[in-house]
Formats: structure tokens, sequence, C-alpha cells
């Protein structure tokens, strides 16, 4: 292949796709080799799906060679986390090694989705054993092994989407699809140098995803920009009968330049309480570069337990969505050891105070919208630090580890979010900086991010490998 | 000890019994040490959120919807 397809924006390898300047054949088999090259080297991948992502980019050829040209991901290969189901043979894992040979007649929507697009999978990516949910506090959580950094081999991708985002990092898939309940797409995309997309909750269909928590749970894209999130999210979102929880409202991505107007950002009091030195010197070099685009007004949330809401409903939710595992002693089978036992904890988890988690998230929701609707985003640290080493717990057993204010907000009201590289920090590990907005304001965010990265070039650095 | 580590509260004795009688039959001693260590932060969770007046008119999200086939 004479154009080296590394590390080149989703945008730009589908004009040469389009143009037939690369062969979506040779593009699968460049990627194809990376991740069994490669792949081992970051515990990024479970499964690579060779023959089925031959066979889809043979299609894409042949289609595109007859004018046939779907869109802007047609033949362009991608990864998706392993709890997102797969049909025709190729394990579902969930990351877990009790379920290391299971299997599903269908594809999850959003793999349907991304096919009908003509995207190529290429790889089924690593992923924290059932995406965290059983209280794990050290990256070793997989039976794939802890997801490594691509920037720094002696630290973590992060979790629990960990193989979606040193794949992209690591240049071994345009893009993945990854899943949040709590900083599952935003912890690896800022602590990989990457561009992460948390949808609005029910923006895109879970079905045939593995339900850790069924009214926290969201699919997104990890991609190298701010850009390739969009183009992605619209070829995922939409209505599914299969989920009821998904909306009826429709996803168009904006993606012009043209816009009306400065920017309105908002910054949260004490935003950078608990971040370490990198992340604060990144954060206030980014809000000068934002002063360009827009106004900043600091804001005040309103005095709630924020962690103690989210984090009470994704305890109960998770234990009973594997309460089979849990009664069965099963979880004796998960890698990381706090996995064996943890979960048993949350039968203390009195009903009362799940229902006032539930009430109070009502609060949380209706307060951040009243907030959210004087601005297009607030704007706060991606994550609090740069990705830890891989062989230090993160978290204590009482739940303590830095705040994440923002992170307890926006998965429990549903809100999207999307980071973005904005500095290098101890052992030249990327710092990020987050966007969330109102509920469906996916194109607002998109836009603040693509506009930061317009004048900015934290996202054109990539890890030497 | 841990900066967020209270007195065992009442309440935290009578979970840890309630969950040690579930399942102390396959832990260690260690890992129900642990164990307890979850029961009190579940406790330090509820106490922030019963801290929280609300109003009689707060519903809880998700709000059940009646189910119809043809719906």
């Amino acid at each position: 292949m004479s154009t080296d397809p590394i590390f080149v924006p989703i945008r730009q390898l589908a004009g040469l796709v389009r143009d037939r300047k690369v062969s979506p054949v040779d593009l699968a088999e460049t990627y194809l080799r990376r991740l069994e090259t490669l792949g081992p080297r970051w515990n990024a991948v479970v499964t690579i799906t060779r023959d089925r992502a031959m066979a889809e980019a043979r299609e894409a050829e042949r289609e595109i060679a007859s004018g046939q040209y779907r869109g802007l991901l047609h033949g362009i290969p991608y990864g998706a986390k392993d709890l997102l189901a797969t049909s025709g043979g190729i394990p579902t894992t969930w990351g877990a090694a009790v379920f290391r040979n299971q299997q599903f007649d269908a594809d999850a929507t959003v793999v349907r989705k991304l096919r009908e697009a003509g995207a190529v999978l290429c790889a089924k990516l690593a992923m924290v054993e059932l995406a965290g949910g059983m209280g794990y506090r050290q990256p070793n959580a997989s039976f794939t092994g802890p997801g490594v950094n691509p920037w720094n081999a002696d630290a973590w991708s992060g979790g629990s989407s960990s193989g979606s985002g040193s794949a992209v990092a690591a240049g071994l898939v345009p893009f993945a699809i990854g899943s949040e309940t709590w900083g599952s797409i935003l912890g690896p995309a800022g602590y990989c140098g990457l561009a992460g997309l948390r949808p609005t909750y029910g923006r895109v269909s879970r079905h045939g995803a593995m339900a850790l928590c069924w009214s926290l749970d969201k699919l997104g894209p990890l991609c190298l920009t701010a850009d390739d999130c969009g183009v992605v999210l619209e070829a995922i979102a939409g209505s599914d009968p299969a989920d009821p929880t998904t909306t009826a409202r429709d996803f168009r991505y904006a993606d012009g330049d043209a816009r009306d107007g400065r920017f309105r950002f908002a910054v949260l009091q004490n935003a950078t309480t608990g971040c370490d030195g990198a992340v604060t010197t990144a954060y206030t070099r980014s809000l000068e570069t934002l002063r360009a685009l827009g106004t900043i007004e600091e804001v005040a949330l309103p005095d709630l337990p924020y962690e103690a809401i989210t984090r009470t409903i994704l305890q109960v939710e998770a234990a009973s969505a594997f309460e089979d595992l849990i009664e069965s002693g099963g979880i004796a089978g998960l890698t990381a050891p706090e996995d064996h036992w943890s979960a048993y904890a949350r039968d203390a988890i009195l009903a009362k105070d799940y229902i006032k988690a539930l009430r109070l998230r009502t609060v949380v929701a209706r307060e951040m919208d009243r907030v959210l609707s004087r601005f297009d985003a607030i704007v706060a640290p991606g994550r609090v630090a740069v990705a830890p080493p891989l062989g230090r717990e993160f978290r204590s057993p009482l739940g303590g580890s830095a705040p994440d204010i923002p992170g307890a907000v926006g998965n429990g009201a549903g809100l999207p979010a999307i980071v973005v590289p904005n500095g290098v920090g101890d052992g030249g590990l990327p710092t990020s900086l987050m966007f969330m907005g109102r509920a469906w304001e996916e194109n607002a965010i998109l836009a603040a991010a693509r506009a930061y990265q317009a004048i900015t070039e934290w996202h054109t650095k990539h890890p030497a490998l | 000890m841990d900066s967020n580590h209270r007195p065992a509260s009442p309440e935290v004795d009578h979970l840890f019994a309630l969950i040690r009688s579930r399942y102390a039959d396959r832990l260690t001693d260690a890992e129900l040490a642990e164990v307890r260590k979850g029961i009190e932060a579940v406790e330090q969770n509820a106490r922030a959120l019963r801290a929280v007046r609300l109003r009689n008119s707060d519903e809880p999200s998700p709000i059940f919807v009646p189910f119809r086939t043809d719906a």
C-alpha cells in the first residue's frame, strides 16, 4: 500500500477509500497484521476476526468499485469492545475467564449498524472483566491481562474499555467502540490521548451489549479526533425496538465548521481539586485557549451527594445483573482477587436507599439541565491524573479515590461528554480535557471539541511504537 | 487507618452479620474483612443519601410505564 493509513483520521481515510487510492482489502490486511503482531504487546485484543474482516472488506471493495459508496465508514476497519455480541462463532467474552467460550447467534445492534455503514470488524477488543462491575481496584482485572498504555508500557490503558483505548492509540484500528457505565469510555480515551465520546443515555442502542447497569450503560466511540467521533456516532445512533430506552430523536452529525457566535463554556468551582500538577497545568492552559473561542463562566452545582447517588445505582443494578454469577460463587473465577468478594457487600444496600438514589437522580437531572441550558458545555479536566502504573491500586476498599463529580453527575444524569487530549504529564502520558453537554446536545460538545482541536495539536501526536 | 474510616456503626454490624450468614462459607477471614470494608462504604453512601430531604413529589427515575404490545 503506497499510502500509510496508520493514524489517519476517518474522514481523510474515507477520502482515500472513496477515491480508490486505498483498497479496503489492503486496509483490512494492514490493520489485521498490526493487530496480530502488536496487539499482544498492549493486551489489547481478545479475538481477531480475520475471516469476517476480509469478507466485509471484499464486499466493501466490490461495492465501491461499482459506485455503491455507503459513506464515510465504508471500508474502514474498526474494533469492538468484547461485550458486544457477534454472530458467526466469534466469542464474546465480556473480559471474563468464566465467559471465554460464550457465543451469540446475532450481532449487537451497534455491530449491525456499523456493518450496514460498510465498516469492517477486525477485532473484539480487551476489556476489564464484566466492565469493572464487580468492584476491581487495580488494572490486572481481565483474563487477557491488564491493558497496557501505548504511551508508556508501565502504565494502564484505563478501564473498562482498555483494549478500545490502547488499540486506537497504537494504531491497531482507526476507531473502536467502547461502553461507559461510569468512566469506561472517557477514562481509556483520556489515558491514551484519544477522543472518546459518551453519548446521551438512550442515544445508542444497548441491544446485544452486556448489561452491567440498565439505567447507566452507554455505547460510544473512541477515535483519533472529535470529528471522527461525530462520524461514528451518526452511524450507531438511533431508535431500536430491541432497546426500549433508545430515543426517537434523530441524530445527524453537524460537521460544518460554520458556527453562529462564540461558545459559552462553564467551569465548575474547584474543578482541579485532587488533580495532579500536570493535569492542572494543562487544564489552565486549555482554558486560555478556549477563551479565544468563547466565554467562560464559573458555576456552582447544588450541594448533592452525586457520587453516592450514581455509585448506589451502579452497585445495585450490577449486583442484580450478575445475581446468578454472584450467588453461585462463580465470581471466584474472575481474575482480580477483589472481584471474588466485593459484590457480596452489595446485599447490604437497602431498597429504600436505592429508591432514594433514583429519586435524587431525578433532582440531579433537573438541576443539571437548568445549569446546562445556559451553556454549550461544562469544561473540566478529563481525568484527575495521568494513567496510573500497572501495579498500583487506584481505588480504596471504601470507594475512596480522587473525587469524580463530573463523572458521577454526567453518568447519573445520562449526559453526553467528550474528552480530547490537552497535554503531556509524568511518564510521557497524556492529559485530557472534557466537554460535557446538555442531554441530546452531542453536536454542541462535538463542535466545541472540534474547535479546540482546530487550534491545538495534541491530537496529532502519537506514541512511538 | 484510611482517612475515610469511621468507627463501626451498629448498622454495619447488623448488615455484616447478614452478609456473613449468607457467604462466610466461601470466604476467608481476610476476604470477610474486606467485605466488611465494603459494607462500611455502603453505609457511608446511604448516610449521604439519607441526609438529603426530598419533596413528596420527587419521583424516582426511571418511571414505570405500563406495557401493551400494540402501544
